[in-house]
């Protein structure tokens, strides 16, 4: 059986730890939003910008790895650019430029390869196929020369051969296609149940092997609106574990199924039985310190522990830097708090009640800042 | 419900093709010709079921089936309907699928034309029908197993998601939703090929000059069809580059788009080669082994892009099981067919025939070659990074300025040898009449690519070369149009598509001579109110608003070229994406493009940075390119040469 | 005869540098400092910034430089390693605190624990240009004679601690 247990996004359901932030809210400092991708420094003269331009296009930006170093807006392209322009500005030549990135970075950071002992072929390489292919050409031209030179001097028969040669009726296919279309070929009554049998047989085999037959039930895919076919389900998944301990998904199941249900301590038991399962992804993470928040009203210990490791997998995790976000407020860490999740709110759909929620999330730690 | 019937239907598919690829293999070598019978039904229903499997993830998009794990990976409900459609191969698992349900398409379509006789067709003979369909069946069952095994479409998620992590903001573009479907039409279409050259040399009669002449001859069609998705495809992903990413860069030579321009340059080669063994029963060898190496070449570009062993924007996720299963797929299909080719392939020592020097023989010849070469050095440099970092000798990278060193001297003599190549007669060897004729066109255009130039900047010599490069081809081909014209001759469609499909060359290559040369950049600030000077015209700007798409939120520049362009940039926010796209807004005319990129928002009197790009010449490039797939759709289209 | 020999022994190994080439990285870069004199720099401490710290002060013993910061998230996963390391009582470890904000350092640090024995700043990214850094975390091992012996591209984790580092640790101490 396959299943795939990433949520992608944070479920309605999990924004009901955005209550739990707001009970715990503590004062911040207000801050602008705006993500400041900041302008170059001042231009220098065109005649520097050309320079830098013409350098920084054989060189590799090393964060993307897929652009030049002019064009890619990662930081640390920013950086080396600035880096260039004051060696520039300081009377420094191209060579000493590009050494001055080799000695940081290796032969890497350049995009055309120095000739050395270790490129010597790549550089020679198409010279090589060129020459190769002349010296190649000039044996080809010469031999057929050469064999044509002897086959004239044998008489009618190499005339005969050379002539069907040249002929170009392709002699086997004409006679076919004077012929009229071949009768069809019937199969054998015994082939064609063979056939007919074996096709479904084996399709339905390798669909055992490979399918998910869960699926073909619609209650298995909708997230259960019933709360009481939901509860009733829960119970017997959490039966069937009784007798299965070690069956770590199920456990995760249960406890993300706890965790709609609001159950937070059931929940969190679920969570720590899943083992390695509960740490498979950053919300799943998430997921699990929101439910320990929630049981002890409180992000800090093994909560928060949990939501540094969510960020480090994935530090674009939706629960998990709202919740992290929550957390550091608890503690009294504006700073990291307003980070956290001025980097959600971009992420949240725009117009949703989520957006809604967490803006007035925001707007309020401002507010009571600005108060003190 | 319906993601499981898609399910079922690939796992039928995967039966059928392997039933369409052993039966009609073994039916021939044991003379049982029931077997041999089954290939096209076989073909047919494999071409059903996978089509019904591609059907049902299709409408797992577009009804938003969030219980699809890949369908949660690349779709949101909020995305328009298109790209919920493009975005079925927005992804490893779909686009594969893609692969599947066209490769499957071909081999019907070969399956159908096949079967029909007519008198202007010689009709394929039934083992080779039978043989050609059976490797194609052998490579859908490969792909399938691949796709089954590794990379399934239909792995569920249960319960749904809410909700989709949406397509990632650069592929939601119309270029790019036609873009892969073009290229995996091209990269498939060479299968064809390739499975008509296993299919001669598993022939008992491999060496026969017939059959060679033969097998030239039904598979140029699909070859040519094959190419002129290719060009599209690479075309269009140009295209797509230059319109989206903002930088004015429409090609960067990643090792992605080189593995996608090395079946193109092979194929060149390839569709030459069979013209020449078509009506001359020249250069059997030749075809045969480019048969096999324009296949190869497209799937070593498959491997290269899914198995996260290059580094390069197009990569899909990766997975080293996914690598390991391509590599020996590849490895198969290319080590069977190279042992075949050695031990059957039509022999030198005895079949090749004499070639006249300067002949259009030798001159085919001659482009072989160069093509070959240039193919061989994109490879070279492909792949040296790689090759070193094994080796453990050290990391390099070889970027643009190799590929442009190298590629640069090859395709200038290739466009030098379309002149007398185009002109020089099968068999003869008249340095004198060539000379006479290529007198004219000379005078002409090297007063020509001198002095053009100067009609856009400062005389440089690369210009020159390049404009001399593309006039001369221009010219000769003018020369012969109106010399054939004038003699009262009528020319068939397959003549008049090579004069397109060169002349498309000639217009890509003046394109990207006159772009390189004298295309300018200019990063400013400008405050609303202000112009600067582009291409001639002043560029005036007006300032900057908010403005709604379905899925986005923008900041939209608002620009006035001369008295009545209206340029449009964007600067884009998507809600699954922390960084804002840029939308750039292009004025095209015929002769230039201008094209302005918005930078950020700096100070507080309203003022921006952005970017200035004047690329003369540049809708050439796409213009070329059209041409050249619409001349070999009208060399396809023209019906059988008589041999 | 000889020719298709040629031919299949080129495909083989075509192959087998493919094969080989899945194991590989393509985004890590090598330090070209291996083996070479680590470079020097002399920059204020966080905690103290009348204090400077610069490689040459620790020459003679072998240490450990760890580029870290604030902002990064990656930086988190390697915490406990690093903790772990500094209880150990190893070797001397030395934070640069890469593109930083004073202020967020010292609260990250209060938070996470701090496992540095000095932290010296680099706001600008100048020693981390110097070092080749182009990705955080990074850590680099320095011998005695102040040679660069080793470096880690993204964060350090229990194995390679385990596997790489303290083994050569141990060597570099012999006497």
């Amino acid at each position: 059986m396959t299943l795939a247990l990433t949520l992608p996004t944070p479920s309605a359901a999990g924004w009901k730890g955005l209550l739990l932030g707001l009970l715990l809210l503590t004062l911040m400092q207000a801050s602008p939003l705006r993500a400041e991708l900041s302008t170059e420094e001042v231009k220098a003269s065109p005649a520097v910008e050309a320079r830098l331009v013409a350098i920084a296009d054989e060189l590799r930006c090393l964060v993307c790895q897929n652009e030049s170093l002019s064009a890619s807006r990662a930081d640390l392209a920013k950086d080396l650019r600035r880096e260039i322009r004051t060696m520039i500005a300081d009377g420094k030549s191209d060579q000493d430029i590009l050494d001055f990135m080799v000695a940081r970075y290796g032969d890497f950071v350049r995009y055309r390869p120095p000739f050395k002992a270790s490129t010597a072929l790549l550089w020679l390489g198409p010279l090589l196929f060129l020459l190769g292919g002349g010296l190649w050409l000039r044996h080809s031209l010469r031999q057929r020369a050469a064999r044509t030179a002897e086959t004239a001097v044998a008489p009618v028969a190499a005339a005969n051969e050379s002539q069907s040669n040249v002929h170009p009726a392709p002699a086997t296919t004409t006679a076919d296609s004077q012929t009229a279309p071949p009768a069809p070929v019937r199969l054998s009554r015994r082939s064609a149940w063979t056939l007919t049998i074996a096709l479904p047989l084996l399709t339905l085999l390798g669909y055992a092997w490979l399918g998910n037959p869960l699926a073909l039930n619609p209650a298995n895919r909708r997230p259960p609106d019933d709360p009481a076919a939901m509860a009733r389900s829960i119970e017997q998944l959490a039966e069937r574990l009784q007798k299965q301990p070690d069956n770590q998904e199920g456990w995760l199941m249960l406890a993300r199924s706890y965790r709609m249900l609001g159950d937070d301590t059931r929940a969190a038991d679920a969570f720590a039985r899943a083992g390695n399962k509960a740490h498979g992804s950053a919300t799943l993470l998430a997921e699990y310190a929101e439910v320990l928040a929630s049981r002890d009203s409180s992000f800090a210990g093994q909560a928060t522990t949990l939501l540094s490791e969510a960020l480090g997998k994935d530090p674009e995790d939706g629960l998990a830097l709202f919740l992290a976000g929550a957390a550091a407020a608890e503690r009294g860490d504006r700073a990291a708090a307003r980070k956290l999740w001025q980097q959600l709110l971009p992420r949240v759909e725009a117009g949703s009640e989520a957006e809604a929620t967490l803006k007035a999330a925001i707007d309020r730690l401002q507010q009571t800042s600005a108060k003190r | 419900m319906i993601p499981e019937l898609g399910l079922l239907a690939l796992i039928a598919a995967f039966w059928t093709a392997l039933a369409q690829g052993v039966l009609p293999l073994l039916g021939v070598r044991r003379q049982r010709p029931e077997w041999i019978a089954l290939a096209r039904p076989a073909c047919a229903l494999q071409t059903l079921f996978t089509v019904i499997a591609f059907a049902c993830l299709t409408w797992a998009f577009i009804a938003d089936d969030f219980s699809v794990a890949y369908v949660t990976r690349h779709s949101h409900d909020a995305l328009p309907l298109i790209y919920k459609i493009g975005a079925v191969w927005g992804g490893h698992e779909g686009s594969l699928l893609l692969w599947v349900l066209e490769l499957a398409g071909w081999s019907l379509a070969l399956a159908v034309v096949s079967a029909r006789h007519s008198p202007r067709r010689i009709a394929l003979p039934a083992a080779l029908a039978a043989r050609v369909l059976g490797v194609l069946g052998l490579l859908s069952a490969g792909f399938t197993a691949f796709i089954l095994l590794t990379s399934n479409p239909f792995l569920r998620l249960l319960p749904a998601a809410e909700s989709g992590r949406d397509l990632n903001p650069l592929l939601q573009d119309p270029g790019l939703v036609f873009h892969p479907p073009m290229l995996y039409m091209g990269y498939v279409g060479f299968a064809v090929a390739y499975a008509f050259a296993m299919a001669v040399l598993m022939d008992e009669d491999s060496r026969s000059p017939s059959l060679q002449q033969a097998w030239a001859d039904w598979a140029r069609p699909w070859t040519l069809a094959a190419w002129l998705f290719l060009t599209l495809g690479i075309g269009l992903g140009a295209w797509w580059a230059y319109n989206e990413l903002g930088w004015g860069g429409w090609w960067f030579w990643d090792p992605v788009e080189n593995a996608s321009f090395m079946p193109w340059l092979a194929g060149t080669a390839l569709l030459h080669s069979l013209a020449a063994t078509n009506k001359r029963g020249q250069f059997p060898r030749w075809s045969l082994f480019l048969a096999i190496v324009c296949f190869s070449l497209s799937l070593l570009g498959t491997f290269l892009v899914r198995s996260g062993i290059l580094s390069s924007v197009h990569a899909f996720a990766t997975d080293p099981k996914r690598g390991i299963f391509i590599l020996g797929f590849l490895a198969t299909v290319i080590g069977s067919s190279t042992l075949l080719f050695l031990a059957r392939a039509p022999r030198n020592e005895e079949d090749a025939k004499p070639v006249a020097l300067l002949s259009r023989e030798a001159m085919l010849l001659l482009n072989n070659l160069l093509l070959l070469a240039a193919c061989a050095s994109v490879l070279l440099g492909t792949l040296y990074p790689l090759a070193l970092d094994v080796l453990g000798i050290g990391k390099i990278s070889v970027g643009p300025p190799y590929f442009n060193a190298v590629f640069v001297p090859l395709i200038l003599p290739i466009c030098l040898l379309m002149g007398p190549g185009f002109l020089a007669r099968w068999g003869h060897n008249e340095a004198a009449r060539l000379l006479r004729q290529l007198t004219l066109p000379l005078g002409l255009c090297l007063p020509a690519a001198l002095l053009l130039p100067l009609a856009w900047s400062s005389w440089h010599l690369g210009a020159s070369l390049g404009l001399f490069a593309a006039l001369w081809i221009a010219a000769t081909h003018l020369q012969q149009i109106i010399l054939r014209l004038s003699q009262g001759q009528r020319p068939g469609r397959p003549w008049w598509g090579m004069q397109l499909a060169h002349l498309g060359l000639a217009l890509c290559v003046a394109g990207i001579t006159v772009v390189k040369t004298y295309e300018t950049e200019d990063d400013i600030k400008l405050v609303p109110g202000q112009f600067v000077q582009v291409g001639g015209l002043p560029l005036h700007f007006l300032g900057v608003s908010a403005v709604d798409g379905p899925n986005y939120q923008a900041q939209r520049g608002d620009f006035l070229l001369g008295e009545q362009r209206r340029i449009q940039p964007e600067k884009r926010q998507y809600p699954s994406s922390a960084m804002p796209m840029t939308e750039a807004a292009i004025d095209s005319t015929p002769l230039r493009d201008i094209y302005v990129s918005l930078g950020e928002a700096v100070g507080d009197d309203g003022a921006w940075t952005l970017r200035v790009y004047y690329k003369p010449l540049i809708g050439w490039l796409w213009a070329g390119a059209l041409c050249m797939a619409l001349g070999a759709l009208l060399a396809a289209s023209g019906g059988r040469r008589k041999p | 005869m000889k020719q298709r020999l040629i031919v299949v022994a080129l495909l083989l190994g075509l192959f087998a540098m493919l094969a080989l080439g899945l194991r590989k990285d393509p985004h890590e870069i090598p330090s070209p400092f291996i083996g070479k004199t680590a470079p020097d720099f002399r920059r204020p401490l966080l905690t103290d910034p009348q204090r400077s710290f610069s490689p040459a002060d620790l020459k003679g013993q072998v240490w450990l430089l760890n580029v870290w910061a604030s902002w990064c998230s990656a930086c988190r996963e390697e915490h406990p390693a690093l903790l772990e390391l500094s209880r150990r009582r190893v070797l001397p470890v030395v934070g640069l605190d890469y593109k930083d904000e004073t202020a967020a350092a010292k609260e990250w640090l209060q938070q996470q624990g701090n496992p540095y024995g000095t932290v010296v700043v680099d706001p600008d990214g100048k020693v981390g240009i110097d070092w080749g850094v182009y990705g955080v975390p990074e850590t680099f091992l320095i011998d005695r004679q102040g040679i660069v012996r080793y470096k880690h591209t993204g964060p350090l984790t229990a194995d390679v601690l385990e596997t790489r580092l303290l083994p050569l640790i141990a060597e570099l101490n012999k006497p």
